[in-house]
């Protein structure tokens, strides 16, 4: 083989049968993602390429888990104004055509995961093979962030797999699997790992037609008319899952998609180039990054290489105590990611109902036989605790009362090796109230899961002050590895996710307890882009744990008179056995899990009501970040994101408050006159208020 | 290398609770049963998966996916891909062939630690097409075209689809073309036992078990939890509150003129049990507790038509071995195939009659007191899935002796096509008798 040129992100390479491999290895970066210099480069070596006794070129990855993850979505953050965003746009397009134009046969290699811009690239190449035994995604999932697919990717994503099944997979941003990806053509091929050259070269070769089946055939060949009625279904659909005016991504690109039926080639690029570049600066598409950006934060957490192994154990087998709904979940769901778990509790009932729960759970999750088997066999139903004594790593998931915990503790840490990491997962009770029986408090910690675990990404990982900083590293390496996102957070009341939505769920429970229906309240909160109205919330959370975590909290919320009006009848109704969605009755009536909504349209002030529980949350947030319970206002943004799903295209709540503070602020002078004190703003705000000044 | 020196312990034991064959396939397969025993026992003596150094299993009619299954289950249940794993099959008494193959194992090389036990889901056991079904089904892979197929299908008889059902298969003798059951009223017959007597016997079986769940004697029971949420924490073949009169009623199965019963033979039942096996090396290596050590095992052949007597054969032969009597020895396992077939030995064991031509006249002859013998119920109360049934034995045995503080006991089974089985344990701290 000889080298032809040296580039600094390329690598170019011809072999004996005139056949370009083209390798691409960005530098300094984990992973390949698609910079403007990649692309210059790349347009560079597509120009010098001498096609004149070139058999093929073949594209893949120097990288070993990713192909290409798709555009550098670190640089969209410089593409402030809409003639630089067009610039990129602009860029990739004439790169894309430079490959797409390329006489002799091209392969894409896909032998990592291949999203965005790099699936993108990749359909300019005659065939895509990937590779079937690891485990990668492809897909383009732009709409996720805000945007739509740019690099042509809306014609040729059509022109590969059919009109209907490309807008099917750009509206929903889902990621396929390879297997997924052949059977719907959008790989011409799959193979394992050691066949994917054999595999290119048989396809450089024999350079084959392209197969259609017949379903392929006929949605080819579907009349504009029909395509166009297939879109008002599909907007349809939209309307029901997301709001215009919150998401506008997926709108403009089922738009995109109608306009650009029945045109040609260059009019239907064109539009996708318009289109995309109009997104760009829309403040979704900014609020989308920075959501995508602190999950990259969180997710780094976890990723810091331990410079003295020795010193910070690895988590092997974990031991979960309580086999109730969180118990039992946090058990399935680590046996799911690889995990050795054993999970106790005295009551056989409970493990039986949680094993039962975590078969049902890893057959829906799991595809394939042997990793389902294999993910059941490390649950292990462990009713004496013969599992604490090799455990690295105990998380208690008991119920929360203090003195039943702190007995616990001093029994699993008469069982335990010293090196074993206890947590818990306690939502409220500060940790230096459980340690007084602890023996070696540096490795005792806080993991607290959100329900449902499988579905809410965060943990938050809180630190004692005797909590040892080996054992926090150790505990965020262990969060990442769940496929968790580890938020630290300082050990305070109800600490930092619990706290401030606490805050909200009272507000709204004084709300319904001035008269306003429930459904009225959660409607303006879902309005404002909560994905669960606060009433709803409080009654699927379970009145009677309220009850419990507000009595914890004692004075941490400020309470005045119509608090603790609202507080009573809580009492009440939680003495009357009204529990909420698993008693059939709480705020709203419950038929077979269901809400019984009643339609009554009244006429209420809704920007009062919705500014009443909007300030609450953004007043126990300044608190949270005057306090110090999180290091800095991303890190509040991201536990509120992740372990609520706060209104990701608002950016979360500081973000918010960077533009809307001085507004909120006056709000909550005003409120604390005419509502009562809770509303009276917390010590913090004055450095938001001033910097706004300046 | 001096074998005598090499002393091999029963460290501890864990079983799945054994569970009827009510319906066929049972809630677990096989391998499953295996994986938690063997998880749940390596919990219990705060032994990682990785310390295994060899994994030996009895299995007699594995599923067609569990080819070598010790292997499976050392996999599954997180051993190390070093670990050699290899399954053995001597019918009833596999789970004691897999403790014997441990112990030569640990004779070759003194630093094992070793997981041996056995399994058996018979509710499992697979059916399989007929000759003449396999036939026209290989024919029919070669038919090419129309015609050759629909001559094909012409040929085919009903008669074809009558499965080969490999659990009854299993359970008889192809030499001398005799079911189990049929040995067993051999028996019967030989030595005069009565249906009463076999039916008494079955009664203080099932009461015996009812009894060892109540006093909670069955701590070496891993509970279970279905994929459907069902608890199994007990064995479920007892039959509570049964009597005599009842057992009566049941009918013969084997021979319509006959005595043998399903109540009083031993069930079809699932279940697995497994032991570690330690080297007196691997016990300081580990710091553990052995509950009792294995003195020796020793095995018998005899007549086919008569495999009943197996124990009869392979104990006193052991006695004979070790020049003990039937008096040293504090308590007794003789697995419970049939009612029939332990009556016949603890007769034949007396000396009585034609015992010196049947048993030899250099062997012991003596009788064992019932209330020594299977204190804790046996196979017709608590089942007996073939390939585990050894392993159970000598589990429980081992905690019966910690239990009573004794110092000997003797566990044996018969086994089908004619052999027996003894095992000699010795309680591993015992304190005093004679050291």
């Amino acid at each position: 083989m000889t080298k032809k040129s040296l580039l600094k992100h390329w690598q170019v390479n011809k072999d004996e049968q005139n056949i370009i491999w083209l390798g691409f290895d960005y530098k300094n970066a984990t992973h390949n993602v698609l910079g403007t210099e990649a692309l210059i480069q790349l347009g560079q070596v597509l120009d010098e390429l001498d096609t004149q006794e070139l058999m093929g070129l073949v594209l893949y990855s120097l990288k070993d888990n990713a192909f290409i993850m798709g555009a550098d979505v670190k640089s969209f953050e410089q593409l402030k104004t809409t003639e630089k965003a067009r610039e990129l746009i602009d860029l990739g397009h004439e790169i894309c055509n430079k490959l797409e134009a390329v006489q002799v046969p091209t392969v894409a290699l896909i032998n990592g995961h291949c999203l965005g811009g790099g699936l993108e690239l990749s359909l300019c190449c005659d065939y895509l093979i990937a590779c079937s035994d690891r485990q990668l995604n492809i897909g383009l999932p732009e709409v996720k962030l805000g945007i739509h697919p740019g690099f042509g990717g809306t014609v040729r994503m059509v022109d590969k797999i059919g009109a209907l099944p490309a807008l099917q997979a750009m509206l929903s941003g889902r990621n396929f699997s390879p297997r997924q990806a052949y059977k719907l053509g959008l790989v011409d091929a799959i193979a394992p790992q050691r066949h994917l050259k054999n595999a290119a070269y048989t396809f450089v070769q024999k350079h084959p037609p392209k197969k259609l089946t017949r379903l392929q055939q006929i949605q080819r060949h579907l009349p504009v008319m029909i395509l166009r009625l297939a879109s008002k279904i599909a907007e349809h659909h939209l309307k029901k899952k997301v709001n215009e005016d919150h998401y506008p991504a997926p709108y403009q690109l089922l738009a995109l998609w109608r306009d650009q039926l029945g045109r040609n080639r260059k009019q239907m690029m064109l539009m996708e180039k318009d289109s995309v570049t109009k997104l760009f600066h829309h403040e979704t598409t900014h609020n989308l990054l920075r959501v995508f950006n602190l999950r990259t934060q969180l997710t780094a957490l976890g990723k810091h290489k331990v410079l003295d192994e020795n010193l910070q154990p690895t988590i092997k087998r974990v031991h979960v105590i309580g086999a109730g709904v969180m118990g039992g979940d946090i058990a399935s769901w680590c046996a799911l990611q690889g995990f050795d778990v054993t999970l106790q509790d005295a009551n056989i009932n409970a493990l039986a109902a949680a094993r039962k729960r975590s078969y049902q759970y890893i057959q829906r999750a799991v595809k394939t036989t042997h990793e389902r088997m294999a993910a059941m066999d490390r649950l292990i139903i462990d009713p004496e605790g013969q599992g604490l004594y090799t455990a690295s790593l105990v998380i208690e998931a008991i119920i929360e009362d203090l003195d039943i915990k702190r007995q616990l503790f001093s029994e699993v840490e008469s069982k335990v090796s010293t090196e074993t990491l206890i947590a818990t997962n306690t939502s409220s009770i500060p940790l230096d109230q459980l340690i007084t029986e602890i023996k070696y408090p540096e490795r005792f910690l806080g993991l607290h899961f959100f329900n449902p675990v499988a579905k809410m990404p965060l943990v938050e990982v809180i630190a004692a002050p005797s909590t040892s900083s080996s054992a926090l590293k150790c505990a965020y390496q262990f969060v990442s590895s769940i496929k968790r996102l580890p938020l630290p957070v300082k050990s305070s009341v109800g600490f930092l996710v619990n706290r401030i939505l606490m805050a909200y769920l009272v507000e709204a429970m004084i709300l319904v307890d001035e008269g306003i229906p429930p459904d009225f309240i959660d409607t303006v909160a879902k309005d404002f882009g909560m994905p669960m109205g606060p009433v709803e919330l409080a009654d699927k959370v379970g009145l009677d744990i309220c009850h419990h975590v507000l009595h914890v909290f004692g004075d941490v919320l400020q309470r005045d008179e119509a608090t603790e009006k609202a507080l009573k009848k809580i009492d009440s109704m939680v003495s009357q056995g009204d529990l909420g969605v698993k008693s059939g009755q709480g705020f709203y009536g419950y038929k077979k899990g269901k809400i019984i909504r009643d339609k009554e349209d009244e006429n209420i002030n809704a920007t009062d009501i919705k500014k009443r529980l909007f300030a609450r949350l953004f007043n126990e947030s300044v608190a949270c970040i005057n306090e110090s319970v999180v290091a800095n206002t991303d890190y509040l943004d991201a536990g509120m994101i992740f372990g609520t799903g706060f209104a990701p295209f608002r950016g979360g709540l500081m973000h918010y408050l960077e533009t809307h503070s001085d507004e909120v602020y006056g709000d909550l002078l005003c409120f604390s006159e005419k509502y009562g004190v809770r509303f009276t703003p917390h010590q913090g705000w004055g450095s938001l208020l001033k910097a706004e000044v300046i | 290398m001096n074998k005598n020196n090499q002393a091999v312990y029963v460290v501890d034991g864990c079983r799945s609770p054994f569970l009827k064959a009510v319906e066929s396939p049972g809630p677990f397969s096989a391998a499953e049963l295996s994986v938690i025993v063997v998880k749940n026992l390596l919990l219990r003596s705060h032994i990682k998966p990785e310390s295994i150094d060899e994994c030996i299993l009895g299995c007699v009619i594995p599923a067609p996916d569990e080819a070598n299954i010790a292997r499976i289950i050392s996999l599954r249940a997180g051993c190390s891909e070093k670990t050699p794993a290899w399954t053995v099959q001597r019918n009833c008494a596999s789970g004691l062939q897999a403790i014997d193959s441990a112990r030569m194992s640990i004779h070759a090389e003194p630093s094992r630690l070793i997981l041996a036990g056995g399994v058996e889901v018979m509710s499992r056991a697979p059916m399989q097409w007929n000759a003449d079904m396999v036939r026209w089904f290989s024919h029919w892979m070669k038919a090419k075209g129309w015609q050759q197929r629909f001559s094909l299908l012409a040929q085919l008889r009903l008669s074809y689809l009558r499965p080969v059902v490999s659990l009854l298969c299993g359970l008889s003798d192809s030499v001398v073309n005799l079911s189990m059951g049929q040995t067993a009223e051999i028996l019967a017959h030989d030595f005069s036992i009565s249906r009463q007597q076999m039916d008494k016997y079955s009664t203080l079986s099932h009461q015996r078990l009812a009894e060892a769940i109540n006093s909670k004697y069955f701590d070496e029971i891993a509970p279970l939890i279905g994929s459907d949420g069902k608890i199994y924490q007990n064995d479920t073949g007892l039959r509570e509150g049964t009597t005599t009169e009842k057992l009566k009623k049941l009918r013969p199965v084997f021979e319509r003129y006959g005595h043998v019963t399903a109540g009083n033979s031993a069930q079809i039942t699932d279940g697995a049990a497994m032991l570690l096996i330690a080297s007196e090396q691997a016990i300081e290596q580990y710091r553990l507790k052995p509950k009792a050590k294995i003195i020796d095992i020793v095995w018998q052949g005899l007549d086919p038509r008569r495999m009943g007597l197996g124990p009869a054969f392979s104990i006193t032969a052991l006695l004979a071995k070790h020049q003990l009597d039937f008096k040293d020895i504090d308590y007794w396992e003789i697995n419970e195939a049939f009612a029939a077939q332990v009556l016949a030995c603890l007769h034949i064991m007396q000396g009585n009659d034609s015992a010196k031509n049947i048993l030899g006249d250099d062997v012991p002859f003596g009788s064992i007191d019932p209330s020594r013998l299977n204190i804790d119920g046996g196979a017709i109360s608590i089942g007996h899935p073939i390939g585990a049934s050894g392993a159970r034995i000598v589990l429980h045995l081992s905690n019966i002796l910690l239990r009573k503080n004794a110092r000997y006991g003797i566990a044996s089974l018969c086994i089908g096509g004619g052999q027996g089985g003894a095992i000699l344990l010795e309680h591993a701290n015992f304190v005093g008798g004679a050291a």
